[in-house]
């Protein structure tokens, strides 16, 4: 997979997909109508927690100091 | 004069001006100056990462836009940092460390060294991280003045001239050490004046389920203020301020010159996973607790006027909270803190421009004449007090304009002219010094000539007739017009081997 797209990639694409239906349901009122009232207050809530979680987990497994050179390949 | 605010105020002042006396008397060295020696540890500098971006528009103005609109438009605001954070933590903290020690001009000429355009590549990256910081700093200072005004009951200019002053203390004396640490003890206070606020909400209420029914209760737009699409955003306009504020903050210099400060990559990295945790549970506590609470308690209950307004304006919502919930010394703490706020802010801005000013230009261009470290450091402290003085003369001018939409301008122009050198720069090999001056040639340039041919330049500041160009959010296109010109140019300009270099040993 990391041939295909480097390891950052990835994590790119998951952050952004995980935040795309909060952009979405702001701009969209047809996605809007899914969202009854508070659950979409609490679906915000929980994406602050899930991005806490995740940048600790990027940061203690996903690159660790062993990992850096060959993530960071072709930089200066 | 509030007097409580004002006895919470001096104290305030006394101890970060302790501070910059502290600092100053460990700042020998242009690294310390520009990175604190890089002594910084990772704890320590997430907290000044999630201060820089919990700034009074975060924790004043969130608040008071929630009260409007309620949970449309301003989710888009509360979840675009730690999306940010969590980008920068991917993309930037490690790599931005290893290739850079002051400023964005060493990350950028990192892959240049030794070509002709190099020199003057780093002045076209200083004169960008300027503009852009300077459009930042203006755009807190119009907003400081206003809020600083109303909170101690001073005039604007008496209000921009004080906080011009002590930042440029802060940093001309104490420079990233004084700074940083400001930024440290300010988040700190930060964090514990959310938690006060939001604990006293709850017991107020007695519930969060209270406070919600109670904000459904009073608001115009009923258990609509919870939902997304209730007020007047479309698709395109949400998905491109959230997108332009989430990829523009990783453009801002004075954010990403922080990750010099720390002593290596995983530092940077912790530095990010920190920042985001802190972050994630402010915000949490904005947008779930206090946001609510104030439009439940707010509403109806004497804190408006009679058009239903919030007193004072909508930037005075969470102070007007905390008298509501906690009294006079709660709103005397929450007003010391949100004046900490600002100049902890500014302090990191004016921090990005001196630095810029003195390594990215004096230092060039003084490169065939003899120059010291010392006469570096001079021209470090003078460009603090210049950009004191252009700040405080542009605040005046700028007085009347909406600072939202100034702080997008600083994000459009870091979009268009920072974002994708830096990232072509970090991870592209055959990116030259020709391609990386063409490419900020092209986001410069575009950016702000689009701004300028924009409606809110072109016909509100000019008074022509009709913009020429139709939006004021040229970032999406001309972020990609820079792409393409920074590889369109490597691509077909001379090859030239890139320069690889150890950690740290960018120019």
């Amino acid at each position: 997979m990391t041939k295909f797209l480097p390891k950052q990639g990835w994590y790119t694409l998951l952050i952004l997909v995980l935040y795309a239906p909060v952009l979405i349901s702001v701009g969209s009122r047809e996605v809007a109508q899914l969202w009854p009232g508070l659950s979409f207050v609490y679906f915000v809530g929980a994406l602050q927690v899930l991005f806490a979680a995740l940048s600790w987990l990027l940061a203690r497994l996903a690159f660790a100091p062993a990992d850096q050179t060959q993530e960071t390949e072709g930089q200066p | 004069m509030n007097l409580i605010a004002v006895g919470f105020f001096v104290p305030t002042v006394l101890a970060t001006l302790l501070i910059t006396a502290w600092a100053a008397k460990r700042a020998h060295s242009r690294a310390d100056y520009y990175s604190a020696g890089g002594r910084i540890t990772g704890a320590q500098n997430g907290l000044a990462v999630a201060g820089d971006l919990i700034s009074a528009s975060t924790f004043l103005g969130l608040t008071g836009m929630f009260f409007v609109s309620g949970a449309d438009m301003s989710a888009i605001y509360y979840v675009t940092p730690p999306v940010a954070l969590c980008l920068l933590l991917v993309l930037l903290a490690a790599p931005l460390r290893r290739a850079g020690r002051y400023t964005l001009g060493d990350v950028v000429v990192s892959r240049a060294r030794g070509a002709p355009l190099a020199p003057a590549l780093r002045i076209l990256t200083g004169a960008s991280t300027i503009v852009i910081s300077l459009l930042f700093l203006v755009a807190q200072l119009v907003g400081a003045g206003s809020l600083i005004s109303l909170l101690f009951g001073i005039q604007f200019p008496a209000a921009v001239a004080l906080i011009t002053v002590l930042m440029t203390i802060y940093v001309g004396f104490g420079g990233m050490l004084a700074a940083t640490w400001v930024q440290i003890i300010k988040a700190g206070m930060l964090v514990g004046v959310v938690i006060v606020l939001a604990v006293a909400c709850v017991v107020k209420a007695g519930s969060l389920t209270a406070i919600y029914e109670q904000a459904a209760a009073v608001h115009p737009l009923g258990w609509g203020l919870f939902r997304p699409g209730a007020e007047k955003a479309d698709l395109f306009s949400a998905v491109s301020l959230g997108i332009s504020t989430t990829v523009g903050a990783l453009g801002l210099p004075h954010l990403l010159i922080r990750f010099f400060t720390v002593p290596g990559e995983r530092e940077a990295q912790q530095s990010a996973a920190i920042a985001t945790t802190i972050m994630a549970f402010v915000i949490l506590l904005l947008f779930m607790v206090i946001s609510p609470a104030a439009v439940a308690f707010l509403s109806q209950s004497g804190f408006t006027d009679a058009a239903g307004g919030m007193r004072g304006g909508l930037n005075m919502t969470a102070v007007n909270l905390s008298q509501a919930v906690g009294g006079s010394v709660l709103m005397g703490v929450t007003c010391a803190i949100a004046f900490a706020t600002i100049i902890a802010v500014v302090a990191g801005v004016v921090m990005a421009i001196a630095s810029a000013a003195s390594h990215d230009i004096y230092a060039v261009i003084r490169t065939q004449a003899p120059h010291s470290e010392r006469a570096e450091l001079w021209a470090f402290r003078i460009a603090t007090i210049l950009s004191g003085v252009v700040g405080l003369a542009l605040s005046f001018v700028f007085q009347h304009e909406n600072v939202s939409f100034m702080i997008a301008l600083a994000m459009t122009v870091a979009i268009s002219a920072n974002v994708p050198v830096l990232l072509l720069t970090l991870y592209w090999k055959r990116l030259t010094a020709q391609g990386a001056f063409a490419g900020i040639c092209t986001g410069l340039v575009g950016s702000v000539g689009l701004l300028i041919l924009g409606p809110s330049i072109w016909v509100k500041v000019l008074g022509h007739a009709a913009p020429i160009f139709p939006s004021d959010y040229p970032g999406l296109l001309v972020a990609p017009l820079a792409l393409a010109a920074a590889v369109l140019i490597s691509l077909t300009g001379s090859p030239r081997p890139a320069v690889s270099l150890p950690a740290g040993a960018a120019e």
